[in-house]
């Protein structure tokens, strides 16, 4: 028992040391499980990055379209205006040469000047007047200055005649320009004293047929009109576009008030050679970015490619420009927003379910590290390497458990004890750990109580009504307790529910009817009750005899119910054919070629249930017996000097040492007091034979009584370890029954007491 | 078998001779009651020619030895055989009995 102990704990610190193991590795997979959690959290974040990085690009990339775009939009702007100043420009020039040889010919008749210039204004929708400046003095009867002009004015067409004291137009730089060049040329900006207007004419000078200049002959156009119709449509709502002279001086631009100092910084810029600017990539206009009231933008201009050289300008606000990239970048980033949103639940879901499965994971393994030490520990309460039964020759037991899971609800034991074998095999209803929990209470039980009980149905009701006690979950146990005495071969046994075991005849065997059939029998057991139902239920004890040489072979229902691969069960017939087969009483042979045939049934199928198998052959050493005495006394503790006296002379014949008789005679004489003291009443008469028994090697001590059935191996052992005040006057007698001598058995056979005591005394 | 005490100044000198069998507990017995009753002087028992001890004989010496416990006194096994001693070791009284 000690020794099953130690092994138990020795498998509990291995126990310990897997627990331990799997505790480390509990802890690496939890760093792991925080890396992989750092893991998402860089993957969400490069995510992040890359989408980030991506946008900027895409950014970038939109952006420099856009520019190119707006290049080419401005340009093709530009080119427009052009078109629309160039036509302006040519039709008051065609206008005006188409009437350079009418003036040439009316210059006789100064009055029909005015009607020229009548006509030219009113037909020239793009005028805003025409004049004919004479040389001063030219015409002596219309004073020294005369200028026939016709204006264009809301009420129609106007004729004046604009010289004089408020006006002198021989000091206007158009009159003076014209005379000096004696050539076409466009003349302005400039602002008009006399119209209060600021103006840009066109003039040529008007030839007499000597080739001296008589006059210069000139149309008006107002720079307030030419604004307006150069910024008749935008490229941008706020975009605008003006006109400048070669020289940059600003010719007209938007008529809007509000814009008059933009514009007038912008033809500053223009101006400005230290600013900054670009060709475009075309080369047809340059560039130059600007900022004006905070406001971020370009200003395109070209030189026009005809005379005069004007140069256009147009005006775009980044605002207007990157609107749409704006509008796009706005809308990649709610997208973003959102891919980021379900990728980070993603994450969050992956992480949760990665967790949740790390847990499940590490309790799966905890689970799986347990189960393996339970099944260890299940493993170890067998009695696979019981000592008390390697010490006794006289009986052979071969057990084996197969559980389907880790741990299972079948069991076995065997053990000797007071030359009695006690075995049991069981069931445990249900599977798991809740049955292999009953299964290791069952066994430590079945232990303890055959420890100190030799009827297995007394054994059998102790063990009953431990098991009904708290049966909560209504578990039974079938089982089987044999109780095997040694010196007589008697079988006691309690059935509870379980499969009837087979006795084995070996007789057959060697009887020529074929050594591969053997005679058995089912055991003739009454059901009574499984364990575990019923707490008062009253178990019945049977007994039969075994003969030398027979055994009795048990096992659960995981044999005769093992389903082979069609799922048909093996069957009790099948079991009863394969021992026959088998043809051995050998329980170890047996069990080994059972447990190989029931392999070979359910081949590749799951095991479903526990498979256990026991097989207990009664196999006496026959003995010789050198010498048999007896010797009888009344129960009369005076008469036990005549015990010494015999055993004395016992030990005499039997060449055994002084020292060792001693032990033996004490021995002897306090099992022989306690019959006498116990199975006789007081005052009743009685007597108690002593028998001394030996083979030459084995001494045995038979002690026969007729008293009440008494059984001194009840009795529990004094306690050595007590103090004196504590030790009780009982148990010592038996204590040193058990120390002394090697066995101790008692039977109760025909009514009569029978002690069996034995000592091995050589080799001592 | 014979019992002899022999009562000192300071202390009972019990001499026990022979085999302490069950047969001769009850005389052993007798002889040694007075002793179970301490008087508070120690028990001094030379065992040299005691040559068996069974549990009855035991239960005689765990009497003498309740009875000098209770007074203070003490209880001393002297001159014991091998044997004898191995019976002492195997019941535990070798613990609660002074031997000497």
């Amino acid at each position: 028992m000690c020794f099953l102990m130690k092994k138990t704990l020795i498998l509990l610190s291995n126990g310990q040391f897997c627990a331990l193991q799997q505790i480390i590795m509990m802890k690496v997979k939890g760093i792991f499980l925080r890396l992989s959690k750092w893991r998402g959290l860089l993957l969400f974040l490069l995510a992040v990055l890359l989408l980030e990085v991506l946008s900027v690009a895409q950014y970038f990339f939109t952006h420099n379209l856009l520019e190119e775009e707006l290049e080419k939009h401005a340009e093709l702007e530009l080119t427009m205006k052009a078109i629309i100043m160039k036509q302006l420009i040519d039709d008051s020039e065609h206008t005006l040469k188409s009437h350079i040889m009418e003036v040439k010919n009316n210059l006789a008749y100064p009055d029909s000047m005015f009607n020229i210039v009548k006509q030219i204004a009113k037909y020239s929708p793009n005028l805003k007047g025409c004049g004919i400046a004479f040389n001063p003095g030219y015409y002596k009867d219309k004073g020294k200055l005369f200028e026939p002009y016709a204006l264009k004015t809301d009420s129609g067409i106007q004729c004046l005649q604009v010289a004089g004291d408020r006006f002198d137009y021989t000091k206007a730089g158009f009159y003076r320009g014209i005379q000096e060049k004696k050539a076409n040329s466009w003349v302005g900006p400039y602002d008009d004293v006399y119209l209060e207007e600021r103006l840009i004419s066109y003039a040529v000078p008007i030839y007499e047929f000597t080739g001296d200049t008589v006059a210069v002959f000139g149309v008006d156009i107002d720079t307030h009109n030419l604004g307006d119709t150069l910024n008749y449509r935008h490229m941008y709502p706020s975009s605008f576009d003006f006109l400048l002279t070669a020289d940059g001086e600003l010719i007209a631009g938007p008529i809007d008030p509000n814009l008059q100092k933009e514009v007038a910084e912008l033809v500053r810029l223009i101006n400005d050679s230290t600013v900054t600017r670009m060709k475009s990539k075309s080369g047809r206009s340059t560039m130059i970015d600007f900022e004006i009231n905070g406001r971020d933008g370009l200003v395109f201009y070209t030189f026009m490619k005809t005379q005069p050289r004007w140069q256009i300008a147009v005006v775009c606000y980044d605002d207007e420009v990157y609107a749409s990239l704006v509008r796009l970048q706005v809308r990649l980033l709610l997208f973003s927003l959102v891919a980021f949103t379900i990728l980070l639940f993603m994450i969050l879901r992956y992480w949760m379910g990665e967790k949740k499965l790390n847990r499940q994971t590490l309790e799966q393994e905890r689970t799986n590290g347990e189960l393996r030490i339970a099944s260890n520990i299940q493993q170890e309460l067998l009695p696979v390497n019981e000592p008390s039964l390697r010490r006794i020759g006289d009986v052979r037991v071969e057990g084996r458990l197969i559980p389907a899971k880790a741990v299972g609800g079948d069991l076995y034991n065997a053990f000797v004890r007071d030359e009695k074998l006690f075995f049991c095999i069981g069931d445990v209803s249900g599977k798991g750990i809740p049955s292999a929990l009953i299964m290791a209470i069952i066994q430590a039980l079945f232990r303890n109580m055959a420890s100190r009980e030799d009827n297995p149905a007394q054994i059998m009701k102790s063990l009953n009504e431990a098991a009904c006690r708290n049966n909560r979950l209504n578990i039974f146990v079938t089982l089987f307790i044999g109780v095997l005495d040694l010196p007589t071969g008697h079988l006691h046994y309690c059935n509870a529910g379980h499969e009837l075991p087979i006795l084995i005849d070996p007789s057959s065997l060697c009887s020529g009817a074929g050594a591969s059939a053997i005679r058995h029998s089912k055991i003739d057991a009454k059901p009574n009750l499984p364990v575990g139902i019923m707490d008062d239920f009253d178990y019945e004890m049977q007994t039969l005899t075994m003969k030398p040489g027979s055994t009795i072979f048990l096992y659960t229902d995981g044999l005769t119910e093992a389903r082979n691969a069609d799922r048909k069960l093996m069957g009790r017939e099948k079991v009863l054919q394969m021992i026959t087969a088998v043809g051995t009483a050998d329980p170890k042979q047996l069990v080994e070629k059972c447990i190989a045939q029931w392999r070979e049934y359910i081949g590749e199928t799951e095991q479903s249930d526990d498979m256990t198998l026991l097989a207990v052959s009664f196999t006496p050493s026959e003995e010789k017996e050198i010498l048999d005495r007896l010797l009888t006394l009344h129960n009369d503790t005076a008469e036990v000097d005549q015990l010494g006296v015999f055993v004395k002379q016992v030990g005499e014949s039997l060449s055994i040492d002084k020292a060792l008789t001693g032990k033996i005679r004490l021995a002897v004489e306090e099992a022989v007091v306690n019959v006498m003291e116990y199975a006789y009443p007081k005052g009743s008469k009685g007597e108690v034979s002593i028998r001394a028994v030996s083979n030459g090697k084995r001494l045995k001590f038979v002690i026969t009584d007729s008293g009440i059935p008494f059984n001194p191996t009840k009795v529990a052992a004094a306690n050595t370890m007590l103090s004196v005040e504590e030790r009780p006057v009982g148990g010592l007698g038996i204590l040193l029954v058990r120390e002394l001598m090697d066995s101790i058995n008692y039977e109760r056979i025909d009514g009569k007491n029978v002690l069996t005591l034995r000592k091995n005394y050589k080799n001592q | 078998m014979t019992t002899n005490i022999e009562k000192l100044e300071d202390k009972y000198l019990v001499t026990l001779k022979g085999e302490l069998d069950t047969a001769a507990a009850a005389e052993v017995e007798n002889v040694l009651q007075p002793l179970y009753n301490s008087d508070g002087k120690d028990v001094v028992i030379d065992c040299s020619e005691l040559e068996y001890i069974a549990s009855s004989g035991l239960r005689i010496l765990i009497g003498i030895l309740k009875g000098a416990k209770a007074s203070g006194s003490k209880v001393v096994l002297k001159n014991m055989n091998e044997e004898i001693k191995s019976i002492f070791k195997l019941t535990g009284f070798i613990y609660i009995f002074e031997v000497e």
